[in-house]
């Protein structure tokens, strides 16, 4: 492909097109707010509450994500088994079905009326309006990306490194741990970062199952329901400062240790 | 030292139909068949990778059938290796020692003799990605060698070598056949190969054993008329 080419101007124009689609709004975002402004903001206490809950949860959904979804994503890569394309398509519809839907479906299920919720409730366990309801929405919207990235991860690795290891002796946890694992890693590191990164952008779901206490999106748009776009714009600008930092320290800390192998 | 006793195994639309036969204590025997015979998969499931459906086998006068393969006591080199790529030569090697009951001293002793017999002490702290074809193979071979199999299942060893690595690892194969006495079974293409390394052998189409015994017998007086037309009559 040369300058002679037209097919290299237009992908040079449809690449210029995407970023400014991209980049645009953001600076425009970036640059709205005054440092006075953004000082005033980030001393609220209930802006820096709203983030870390955002974060918090986030991060805590990866976790339980990484727990249960590895053990599962490492089934479907390995096993072919009846009904194993219906129940890829069940893991996609997270990803597919609108978000206050999701938020609508999972209140419906741990409502009182319900008698999974019932039961939860004389567990002692509330869903509703709590950070137990975010962290399940979190998980239930951002699983999926997490399942589908190490998922991949495991189909790559030569199901005959695992045979060659069981052969000289060990078990199949054995062999998971020293040989799957790791080679998976890099694939759990960015399904854990997109599954996070999902969940911290959630908005759509967890304002139905839980308004209070508030994530940093929820607060944002309460914000500028209320008060309008000047007082949430310095809120959303520190919720993307930490985000981006926070992913990019977990980037190299993780992706470096790899190369490192 | 092993017998395989009417084995059958149905994986998908392909099986394994009715497998028998006997490799002595030693012995180097070779499995021959053309490409989609079930070689590779007769192989796994002597290792116990792959479950029979029905069948026996029995070495040293133990049924292993339904062992799992980390309790059979045989190793496997495939044809592209299989090296874990996330560590190095040596812990490849060593790689399951801590399976095998072997201590410290013991390791280091085996490693220094294989690394010497196999010409791989210069490679011991290489990652696989930095090795060449042939000596991806030796440490393919000295990881199996290490934790002393009973049994040892070569699968196409030399199909993946440039010509000039192919006579050294074929050399270090019977050096190692010949000094350790472990028998070995190898999958090959290559009758030359074959003849040069085994003494008996079986010819395998469709997932049946079509002929099994000495290779001269195989190769002089074939059975069916697929071994005739197969060994090049």
């Amino acid at each position: 492909m040369t300058s002679k080419d037209p097919l290299f101007w237009t992908t040079i124009f449809c690449g210029i097109l995407v970023l400014a689609i991209i980049l645009f709004p953001l600076i425009q975002l970036l640059t709205a707010s005054s440092l006075s402004k953004l000082m005033e903001t980030i001393k609220d206490k209930t802006v820096i509450k709203s983030i870390w809950l955002s974060i918090y949860t986030a991060f805590l959904a990866a976790s339980i994500s990484f727990i249960i979804g590895t053990p599962f994503a490492y089934l479907l890569a390995r096993k072919e088994f009846m009904g194993k394309h219906l129940i890829e398509a069940i893991i996609d519809l997270p990803v597919v079905i609108p978000h206050p839907v999701v938020g609508i479906a999972i209140l419906g299920v741990v409502g009182r009326n319900h008698w999974f919720g019932s039961i939860l409730l004389e567990l002692g366990v509330r869903v509703m309006g709590s950070v137990t309801g975010i962290v399940t929405v979190l998980i239930f919207v951002g699983m999926p990306l997490y399942i589908n990235s190490v998922k991949d991860g495991f189909e790559s690795i030569s199901p005959r490194l695992e045979n060659v290891s069981r052969s000289l002796g060990a078990s199949m946890m054995s062999t998971f741990f020293r040989v799957t694992f790791p080679l998976a890693f890099r694939s759990m590191v960015v399904g854990l970062l997109m599954c996070t990164a999902r969940a911290v952008s959630e908005f759509g779901a967890v304002v139905i199952v839980a308004y209070h206490p508030m994530i940093a999106p929820v607060l944002i748009y309460e914000r500028f329901e209320a008060y309008g776009l000047e007082y949430s714009q310095p809120v959303a600008i520190w919720l993307v400062f930490f985000c981006l930092t926070l992913f990019l320290i977990l980037r190299i800390i993780t992706l470096k240790k790899k190369k490192d192998i | 030292m092993i017998n395989i006793h009417d084995l059958n195994l149905k994986v998908g639309n392909f099986a394994l139909k009715k497998i028998t036969f006997d490799i002595g204590e030693n012995e180097f025997f070779v499995l021959m068949g053309p490409t989609g015979a079930g070689k590779t998969m007769l192989l796994e499931t002597i290792a116990g990778i792959n479950t029979c459906d029905s069948g026996k086998i029995i070495m040293n006068n133990k049924e292993i059938t339904n062992l799992p393969p980390e309790k059979r006591s045989i190793g496997i080199v495939y044809q592209d290796c299989a090296l874990f790529p996330h560590i190095n030569v040596k812990k490849n090697i060593t790689y399951g020692v801590r399976y095998n009951g072997i201590n410290r001293e013991e390791s280091k002793r085996r490693l220094a003799l294989l690394s010497e017999d196999l010409n791989l002490e210069h490679l011991l702290n290489r990652l696989p990605v930095n090795l060449s074809g042939g000596e991806k193979q030796r440490v393919a071979l000295a990881r199996a060698m290490m934790v002393k199999p009973e049994l040892i299942l070569l699968d196409e060893p030399f199909s993946n070598l440039d010509p000039r690595f192919r006579d050294e690892v074929k050399e270090m194969i019977r050096n190692v056949h010949r000094t350790t006495q472990t028998t070995f079974v190898m999958v090959t293409h290559d009758f030359d190969d074959a003849r040069e390394l085994g003494e008996r052998g079986a010819i395998i189409r469709d997932g049946l054993i079509e002929q099994v015994g000495k290779l001269n017998d195989i190769f002089e007086n074939p059975k069916t008329s697929f071994v005739t037309s197969f060994v090049g009559f």
